[in-house]
């Protein structure tokens, strides 16, 4: 890119220009029985070579169909994408699936949310990691063997000869999941979608298989996107988080920041979700009441206010732009009562009050 | 939910695989189910003894398909030295059939005095004088050729269909299980009737191809069906978005990730389906559609038995027997092995 031009958000084009992937706009729409359904609305985001960006929703948030959309995965029929995504600068989307077939593996991977049903169960490991490599990188069968057995001995699978010839029916859930990572590893893609990559492991597995992604991301300069519900998850392992809620990301920002200075009530809820250690015993934990708003037809304000405990009249019937934090221009939001606003504070100043004037004081007050 | 809270179904479970019930609590979370994998096992990989059985009988027909014709005796002249020949109660009692028609001991065998008749035709003769035991035995290849060329044939046709329609879904899909219900919505025995007819007409050269055919076209939306419907199931595995994002092409992800999922669910109903070939094939012959004279299968001895039902009925069992025990084995060997791949998935 030679002329440098000031980006649709202000950002200068060269300093983009170096990003691996580019979404700019991207919307995503399904025609159902029902209606058309809006996955995914007006979702921007760029992603650096090596590094990880953390996408976290709860279900039918449009994380899922963000990364199958980018991947080229969508079925064809019945969905309709509108936007850029600009892979090294060229745009992808909309690509057919046979330019799409020269990306993926290659340049491209993914690893699926449950190793029970992404491993084909009548085929040997060896041969499910083998198989791309001598498609894609037109190895011979010697040596993809052993490009496959080095491959399993970096996912840290136990005596790869002999897992080798095994079928994905003889192994444990966490070692399926690493077979799957070793089969996304095996081409060396620029470019990993983990699709919620732990959800079906146990809590013990889970961080083992982060902390191997995370090695294998570092050992080869892959860039990440890391889809979960969990912020848990993504809190130590994201350079950036983008929180989705109803197909649109309500904000995004450089991990430290959006932890240390969170602005959306919605990434605020998904926190306090999460148990902690260090509250007492039989503390209720702060569920989000009441569900995601019918993405047919969506709403005209805030898709999060009918479940916010800041909402305003005006979040109902103004839906709130993702601007940039003033303080911190790397920080996008999507409201128009942050978190630290005057707004807030006194809701929750007046919500701790309500606890303690109530007969029977809840625990965990202070 | 706490990871360790015990749940009352799963130590039922646990008790009955009789497993440590802290094990399959932890199993129990991830896989619901009778998680009593060791037993599974064991019973996953043997047939069983009636599969024994049924693959015995199977293995036992083939053989006799092999082998009968070779142990015809040679042909003969008819007259005194046809008698002799064909009764002289030294050789074995395989008779070709259609040259060696030994009225005289026919006769004898009826009037319940010549010992010839008892000794050589152990299960007589037919009105044309062709002993009865000998056909079943010669008709056994043909029964078999019939319905296995045609069962396999509509396996490759309709698995292909299936498949294609399964993977693909829309326009093709809309073709191919639309073609399926037409083709269905016949009566099969109707259908394979008029088949013949237009097909082989007055020509017995084409009688059998014509079968062939009649059977191919009843057979196929079945297989097909199945084959659509297992192709759909499977094809919304992550495994198979998986390989396509590793770079596979449809046909590649058909023939390699969907087509080993699915055959043994085609298997299973081939097996049916060449059952239910046998008894079409039979019941061709009984209406008079059936292989031409100069040839035998186990429906001609049945259509020629039911010429005389009333005063030999034993020839309609002669050949109807292995009929009704064939297809059998054959459900039961269909149902086995279905079951043993079964297994397979529920220990996914």
């Amino acid at each position: 890119m030679t002329v440098i031009q000031p980006g649709p958000d202000g950002v200068i084009e060269a300093s983009r220009g170096g990003m691996l992937l580019d979404v700019r706009n991207l919307s995503v729409t399904f025609d159902t029985p029902r209606g058309k359904v809006r996955a995914v609305d007006d979702l921007s985001f760029t992603l650096a070579r090596g590094k990880t960006l953390g996408i976290v929703g709860e279900s039918g948030s449009g994380k899922s169909v963000t990364s199958k959309a980018i991947m080229g995965l969508l079925p064809s029929r019945g969905r309709e994408l509108t936007g850029q995504v600009l892979y090294e600068g060229n745009d992808i989307a909309n690509l057919s699936q046979a330019a799409y077939r020269r990306l993926w593996g290659t340049e491209l991977a993914m690893v699926f949310q449950d190793p029970m049903t992404s491993l084909n169960p009548v085929m040997k490991i060896g041969k499910q990691i083998t198989e791309s490599l001598r498609l894609n990188l037109k190895m011979d069968s010697q040596t993809a063997k052993d490009t496959a057995i080095g491959l399993l001995s970096a996912v840290r699978i136990p005596a790869p000869e002999k897992r080798f010839g095994e079928y994905p029916g003889q192994l444990s859930g966490g070692m399926r999941q690493r077979i799957v990572i070793a089969v996304a590893l095996a081409c060396g893609p620029k470019l990993l979608f983990a699709d919620e990559p732990t959800t079906a492991l146990d809590v013990t597995v889970q961080a083992q298989i982060l902390d191997l992604l995370s090695e294998q991301q570092r050992e080869r300069f892959m860039a990440v996107v890391l889809v979960t519900h969990d912020l848990g998850v993504v809190a130590g392992r994201a350079d950036e988080i983008a929180v989705m809620y109803a197909g649109r990301i309500v904000e995004r920002a450089p991990t430290r920041s959006l932890f240390a200075n969170m602005k959306m009530p919605y990434t605020e809820a998904l926190l306090n979700s999460i148990p902690k250690l260090t509250d007492a015993s039989h503390t209720r934990l702060d569920a989000i009441g009441g569900s995601p708003p019918n993405l047919i037809k969506p709403p005209t304000g805030c898709g999060f206010a009918p479940r916010c405990r800041y909402a305003q009249p005006r979040c109902v019937n103004e839906r709130p732009p993702l601007i940039a934090d003033p303080a911190d221009p790397e920080h996008f939001y999507a409201c128009f009562y942050p978190v630290d606003s005057d707004h807030a504070r006194s809701v929750r100043a007046q919500a701790a009050t309500a606890v303690h004037v109530s007969p029977r004081p809840g625990p965990g007050v202070n | 939910m706490p990871p360790d809270a015990p749940t009352p179904p799963l130590s039922e479970n646990a008790s009955a695989g009789g497993l440590v019930p802290g094990v399959t609590v932890v199993l129990g979370r991830t896989a619901p189910g009778p998680p009593i994998e060791d037993s599974d096992n064991a019973s996953s990989s043997k047939l069983g003894l009636g599969g024994w059985i049924a693959t015995g009988w199977l293995i036992f027909l083939v053989l006799v398909a092999v082998v009968s014709p070779l142990l015809v005796a040679p042909p003969i002249e008819s007259g005194s030295r046809a008698l002799r020949a064909c009764g002289d109660g030294t050789g074995l009692p395989i008779y070709e059939p259609l040259t060696c028609r030994d009225l005289e001991a026919k006769r004898s065998q009826r009037d319940g005095n010549g010992a010839v008749g008892k000794v050589d035709h152990i299960a007589g003769v037919d009105g044309s004088g062709r002993d009865v035991f000998s056909m079943t035995l010669l008709g056994t290849r043909t029964t078999l050729v019939i319905a296995v060329t045609s069962i396999v044939l509509a396996v490759i046709i309709g698995g292909a269909l299936g498949l294609v329609s399964g993977y693909f879904r829309g326009k093709s899909d809309a073709v191919i299980s639309t073609g399926f219900d037409v083709m269905i919505s016949f009566p099969p025995l109707i259908l394979a009737l008029l088949l013949v007819l237009n097909f082989a007409g007055e020509n017995d050269a084409r009688r059998v191809p014509g079968i062939i055919i009649a059977l191919i076209v009843v057979a196929t939306p079945i297989l097909g069906r199945i084959s659509r419907v297992s192709t759909l199931a499977w094809s919304q595995r992550e495994f198979v978005m998986a390989a396509k994002a590793l770079g596979a092409k449809p046909v590649r992800i058909i023939l390699r990730e969907v087509l080993p999922n699915v055959a043994p669910a085609m298997m299973s109903i081939a097996m049916l389906g060449i059952g239910i070939a046998i008894v079409t094939e039979s019941s061709l012959s009984v209406i008079g559609l059936g292989v031409p004279e100069d040839t035998v299968s186990w429906g001609s001895v049945v259509a020629a038995g039911g010429a005389e039902i009333r005063d030999y009925g034993h020839m309609v069992y002669v050949a109807g027997i292995p009929i009704v025990i064939t297809v059998c084995c054959l459900n039961f060997l269909g149902d086995a092995l279905r079951r043993k791949f079964d297994v397979r998935e529920s220990a996914l």
